[in-house]
């Protein structure tokens, strides 16, 4: 064997890392077992396996994201127990993910620089920080505009801003999981320079990848692993990939598929000229009774579509003919009922109702058909259900166990019997083995086999090329939404598969590049099409930077509108609305009502930036409107003449803050849904609020009164205060780095919390702020009210929640601004004020308030299925 | 079950704890006042159920208790050949609301809390504008069977409930529907993938609600007799703390009708005690809180173990 190593990983000096003797198990699988892992300072260490064999669990074990069973880590000799990516982040771990951990709604530098950003200990260096990420992004060769928000990013420039994020922090180590997937060759070529300047600086480099050249091209040494074991590490000398794929594989896998059908069939799937939106085009192909065909190459170039469309799950156009009748499928229940059924990868999310039974999940196609009038036959569910659990020998007590407690193979048992009892003559599976062991693998080989002899048609999508030669009679290679390559099983071998996939994209891309423009941009419209770049490509420049042609740069005018596009057109309503009034009323542009005005918009403002916070993040608060009633009565007795009403005023607004806390506590503590949660203390709060003063009454005192609602000129003061706290509010989120965390944690949890926000606080400190804000409104109507009211305040909370709506502030959070609160507040009192001047009865104020309230959500909610 | 058996239990349990307390609880008459005013918040908490059951909630039930309030005795006004019309034009409407609720979570994609707040908020407006504050008019005299009426020894209210209720606890468990119902609630991608009708069954969801609040309200209005502004205020909160003390979860795909029986004969008892030992409307929305609160984590507890292996 060439250039193996055998040593122990812990007593080398000059490992960056080393893990030793690391177990992690999950439940079913031992994920990780006695794994010995090191790597060198200044070494490219490639790490290659099957999927599914330990690598990503291993190095985000290395990232803080998980924690080990048991073993140790050790960074530089020292030995670690990580408890968070923050901190594996300060011990200068950095790791690129596959699937990136952007955050959608920040733009490209904030991205980058998230959690690390230049600047002091509030703000952030905007100017700092755009210059280090232009620096940063110029050395991985990419010129884009940092304003751009990561939605509007392609998969390859997304891919290109996290490996910027991972260097910012100069790293000790950096892990890349995958990070060529979605990178054309010339792409590819430059990371692979990055990657060796970085290496001759010192950094130890894990380089994760299933493409086994770009692996022996770059690495040092590789490591193989294979169902949660290394299997050995070796120096990158005179390594042959047929050498890797051998010990990858190490199982004599072949022995263990079923035969192969031969007889000659009769056709019974035809698809001709089928094209998708960009994601594959003029797909044709054949399927024959009782053959199994695979489609096979590299993952995410199409497969997963063609099948989903076949399923009537996306509007494909071309001609789908079953035993030689044409078939327009709009719906999977058109599919199912013309005999085609989908087993998709994810069985989670897609497949399984996990606290269902296993008859509930068996039976849930087939409840039609298993009654009479609309009512279930319980012997015929009962009977064909424990007939396929039978069948398939799946591993239970009963079929009333719910099926998220079995193993992931017997869940896949349950899936695939649930199809076969319909008797359907088409069978897409997509990942039929992902997360099963691998003995049920086998069995699962043997089912599918089954089904095929039976006489069933079967199309497999996998991405374990093995498990795909071995399965299938044909393979059809696609890549870039098109078959380029079909082979007969017997031939099939991975080299062939990935050869004709990698050469198509080779063929791809030079088309591509000698395409006009124009088409260029049809293609750009689907930004998440993994193999889609449209960055401009010109070959380095003679200083070997490479100088790409500026993508034209948005407009500062256009990032504004952005941000403030609903705001713009909140304020022009609201001076449409005026104009309009004032002609109808001489009475509305006086001093006297405009104060008014203000003044009443002073306290649903203020709850409203309260609300808002919370929305932010995706929550909601219910209990603000109870909140501003009892701090009403509690004002009522603690802020009256002959008391110290300073202290009364701290003890409402720690009431406030008291709130927030057990909203905190219910939510982050124990746990419970923040709707459920906020409802509870709605009515908590409001008892309170009623036993201090079950009626309005009491009086708070004058000089308080005058203090809140004193004037200049004819303004009051507090509207001023508002407003001034809104545009530094303002100032803050945009600028300061609790803003770009609110965003973040909003936006996109989990990228928040790898990027080592604390997000658990984050929203800990919304429901605080939500409650004091709460509390200082509350405080506000009892000065103006001058006394206490338990009711004073329920409205605010269906108003504070349509003022931030109102505003702008999407409710899947990660969007919204303080000034478009703050207007969402005006519009709401000024219809109000509007309707009194043109004498409306007051009773109006629920249904508009509503009304306004689901025509703003609905927008936005069209506009937000729109962008997604 | 061990979620309606557990819900059954607390109900037995806080029997006898508050007997011990003030033995008045223990009286036959006291019994059937408690069924009496738990039928109206147990039609309405049924149709929150499910609501609830395909992962959505629905605050417009305060709004659809007041209207149907204000329009039954509107439209019958003490008039015995306008019972039935009265009854027919609140059930139209309720599917109407019902119909929009569901339209606007399942087409126009807004969170089913916000649609359904702002139809509550609606519909509140309407009740105010149509009675310009003063509502009058009453029921028919002959409507008054329903909720005054007694049967048996037992009032029609409670038989009323006891019929829908059971009726939508078999629809639920065993019918075509109810099942679909279960597996939208649980996994509405899964349920699309499979060929459910996703968005009749949620639309349905949200019809069924409004319309089990419309008739709790009209059995409501037939026992007091007479309109009343924001009658259905009580429910909104009532009839989730019924729905989340039955055991059912808000994460939709769990729970079950019987277990909200119980959970309605729960809150009905502990406020019936709680006036018996005469504590303050403020306590009592207090308790009513806390028991939220508390119930979600103890039948967090009691599928503990399940839920470990689950996740």
């Amino acid at each position: 064997m060439t250039g193996s190593e055998s040593e122990s990983a812990s007593d080398d000096v000059n490992s960056v890392f080393a893990v030793a003797d690391l177990h992690k198990s999950f439940p079913g699988v031992d994920a990780l077992k006695r794994v010995y892992f090191h790597c060198r300072v200044g070494e490219i260490h490639g790490l290659v396996g099957e999927n599914g064999a330990g690598k990503s669990t291993l190095m985000r074990m290395l990232a803080g994201v998980i924690q080990p069973d048991s073993g140790t880590i050790r960074i530089k000799g020292r030995r670690v127990t990580l408890t968070g990516p923050r901190q594996a982040h300060d011990l200068g771990i950095a790791m690129v993910y596959q699937d990136t951990r952007l955050v959608d709604d920040l733009d490209v530098a904030q991205n980058i620089w998230l959690e690390r950003e230049p600047g002091s200990f509030f703000f952030i260096d905007r100017r700092a920080m755009e210059q280090r990420s232009r620096a940063l992004l110029q050395r991985l060769g990419l010129e884009i505009d940092l304003r751009r928000t990561i939605i509007e990013l392609s998969n390859a420039e997304r891919q290109i801003v996290e490996i910027a994020r991972a260097l910012t922090v100069d790293p000790a180590v950096l892990i890349l999981d995958e990070p060529t997937s979605s990178l054309d060759p010339t792409e590819v070529e430059r990371l692979g320079a990055i990657l060796r300047a970085l290496k001759n600086e010192g950094t130890g480099i894990v380089f994760i990848s299933h493409r086994l050249p770009e692996v022996l091209g770059l690495a040092d040494r590789i490591t193989v692993m294979k169902d949660g074991e290394v299997v050995e590490t070796v120096v990158n000398r005179g390594i042959t990939e047929d050498y890797l794929v051998r010990r990858m594989v190490g199982r004599q896998l072949s022995l263990a598929f079923p035969p192969k059908q031969s007889k000659a069939r009769t056709i019974g799937l035809e698809i001709s000229n089928f094209s998708w939106s960009g994601r594959f085009r003029r797909v044709a192909f054949k399927v024959s009774k009782g053959e199994i065909v695979g489609l096979g190459g590299i993952q995410g170039n199409g497969q997963r579509e063609i099948a989903r469309a076949l399923y009537g799950l996306l509007p494909a156009s071309g001609e789908i003919k079953l035993n030689g009748s044409r078939i327009a499928l709009h719906s999977p229940g058109e599919a199912i009922r013309a005999g085609i059924v989908y087993v998709p990868a994810d069985r989670r999310a897609e497949s399984l109702f996990a606290q269902h039974s296993i008859r509930q999940n068996v039976a849930a196609p087939h409840l039609a058909s298993w009654s009479r009038l609309g009512v279930l036959i319980r012997s015929a569910e009962r009977n064909a259900v424990a007939e396929t659990i039978n069948r398939f020998q799946v591993r239970t007590p009963s079929i009333d166990q719910p099926v998220g407690l079995l193993s992931g193979g017997n869940q896949q048992k349950v899936v695939i019997g649930r199809w076969v009892l319909g008797r359907p003559q088409l069978y897409i599976f997509e990942e039929p083995t992902q997360g099963v062991d691998v003995a049920t693998k086998l069995e699962l080989y043997r089912v599918i086999r089954k089904l095929a002899d039976e006489g069933a048609m079967v199309i497999v999508i996998s991405s374990d090329l093995l498990e795909l030669i071995g399965l299938s009679d044909r393979i059809l290679v696609v890549a870039h939404g098109s078959i380029v390559d079909e082979v007969a099983a017997a031939e099939a071998t991975e080299e062939r598969i990935i050869g004709s996939a990698v050469s198509s994209s080779v063929r791809y891309e030079r088309e591509r590049a000698a395409k006009p423009r124009t088409e260029e941009v049809e293609w750009n419209q689907n930004d998440d099409w993994p193999e889609e770049r449209n960055l401009p490509k010109n070959t380095p420049s003679a200083e070997g930077v490479p100088d790409r042609s500026r993508p034209p740069l948005l407009g500062r005018a256009r990032l504004t509108w952005r941000r403030y596009g609903s705001v713009t057109l909140l304020l022009a309503l609201i001076l449409i609305v005026s104009a309009f009034t004032s002609q109808q009323s001489p009475y509305f542009l006086t001093p006297r009502n405009l104060g008014n005005i203000f003044i009443q918009v002073v306290p649903l403002a203020l709850v409203s930036i309260g609300q808002m916070m919370v929305i932010l993040l995706g929550g909601i608060d219910l209990s603000v409107g109870p909140s501003m009633s009892l701090t009403t009565a509690l004002a009522s007795y603690l802020v009256t003449d002959n008391q110290n009403q300073l202290w009364g005023t701290a003890v409402c607004i720690g009431a406030g803050l008291l709130v927030g806390g057990i909203n905190s506590f219910l939510i982050l503590g124990l746990k419970i849904p923040d709707l459920i949660s906020t409802l509870s203390t709605y009515s908590l709060v409001f008892g309170l609020a009623l036993i201090v003063r079950p009626s309005p009454g009491g009086s708070v005192s004058e000089s308080f009164s005058d203090f809140v609602t004193i004037r200049l000129a004819w303004v009051p003061v507090a509207s001023l205060v508002v407003l001034a706290f809104v545009v530094l509010g303002e100032y803050w989120l945009v600028r300061s780095r609790a803003g770009v965390r609110l965003y973040a944690t909003g936006s996109r949890p989990e990228a928040a919390f790898v990027a080592g926000i604390p997000i658990r606080r984050v929203r800990c400190l919304a429901y605080l702020f939500s409650g004091l804000m709460a509390a200082l409104a509350g405080l506000v109507i009892a000065a103006r009210i001058g006394s206490g009211d338990p009711q004073a305040g329920t409205q605010f909370t269906l108003s504070s929640i349509a003022a931030v709506v109102v505003g702008g502030t999407s409710v899947f959070g990660g969007r919204g601004t303080m000034i478009g609160t703050l207007l969402g507040a005006a519009l709401l009192v000024l219809l109000q004020d509007v309707l009194n001047q043109l004498h409306v009865t007051a009773y109006y104020q629920y249904i508009w308030t509503g009304a306004l309230l689901l025509v703003a959500v609905a927008l936005y909610s069209i506009n937000e299925f729109r962008r997604r | 079950m061990k979620r309606i058996g557990a819900v059954w239990c607390a109900v037995l349990l806080l029997y006898l704890a508050s007997g011990l307390i003030s033995p008045g609880m223990f009286q036959i008459s006291q019994v059937i006042n408690i069924l009496q005013v738990a039928a109206f918040l147990g039609v309405i908490a049924t149709g929150q159920t499910l609501a609830l059951l395909v992962g959505g909630i629905d605050l417009s039930v305060a709004g659809v208790v007041t209207m149907a309030n204000i329009v039954s005795t509107s439209v019958m006004a003490g008039d015995n050949r306008a019972v039935l019309s009265g009854i027919a034009i609140c059930l139209v409407l309720a599917a109407g609301v019902g119909l929009i609720n569901g339209l606007m979570v399942t087409v126009i994609r807004v969170t089913p809390l916000v649609a359904t707040l702002g139809m509550n908020s609606i519909l509140f407006g309407l009740a105010l504008v149509y009675t310009r504050g003063a509502p009058h008019g009453g029921i028919s005299p002959n409507f008054a069977v329903f909720g005054q009426g007694h049967l048996m020894g037992l009032p029609v209210s409670t038989l009323c409930w006891l019929v829908i209720a059971l009726i939508i606890a078999w629809v639920s468990r065993r019918t075509v529907f109810g099942r679909q119902l279960y597996a939208v609630g649980a996994n509405p991608l899964a349920a699309r993938l499979i060929g459910i009708p996703v968005r009749k069954i949620l639309i349905s969801a949200y019809v069924l609600s409004s319309v089990m609040a419309v008739l709790g309200g009209l059995l409501l209005t037939s026992y007091i007799g007479s309109p009343s502004l924001g009658i259905g205020d009580q429910f909104l909160l009532t009839s989730i703390a019924a729905t989340v003390v039955g055991g059912t979860a808000l994460t939709g795909g769990m729970g079950s009708i019987l277990g909200t029986i119980g959970g309605t004969v729960f809150i009905t008892e502990l406020n019936s005690f709680t006036n018996i030992i005469r504590v303050s409307t403020g306590t009592q929305f207090v308790l009513q809180g806390a028991v939220i609160a508390l119930s979600v984590v103890l039948y967090r507890l009691l599928g503990l173990t399940q839920k470990q292996q689950l996740s």
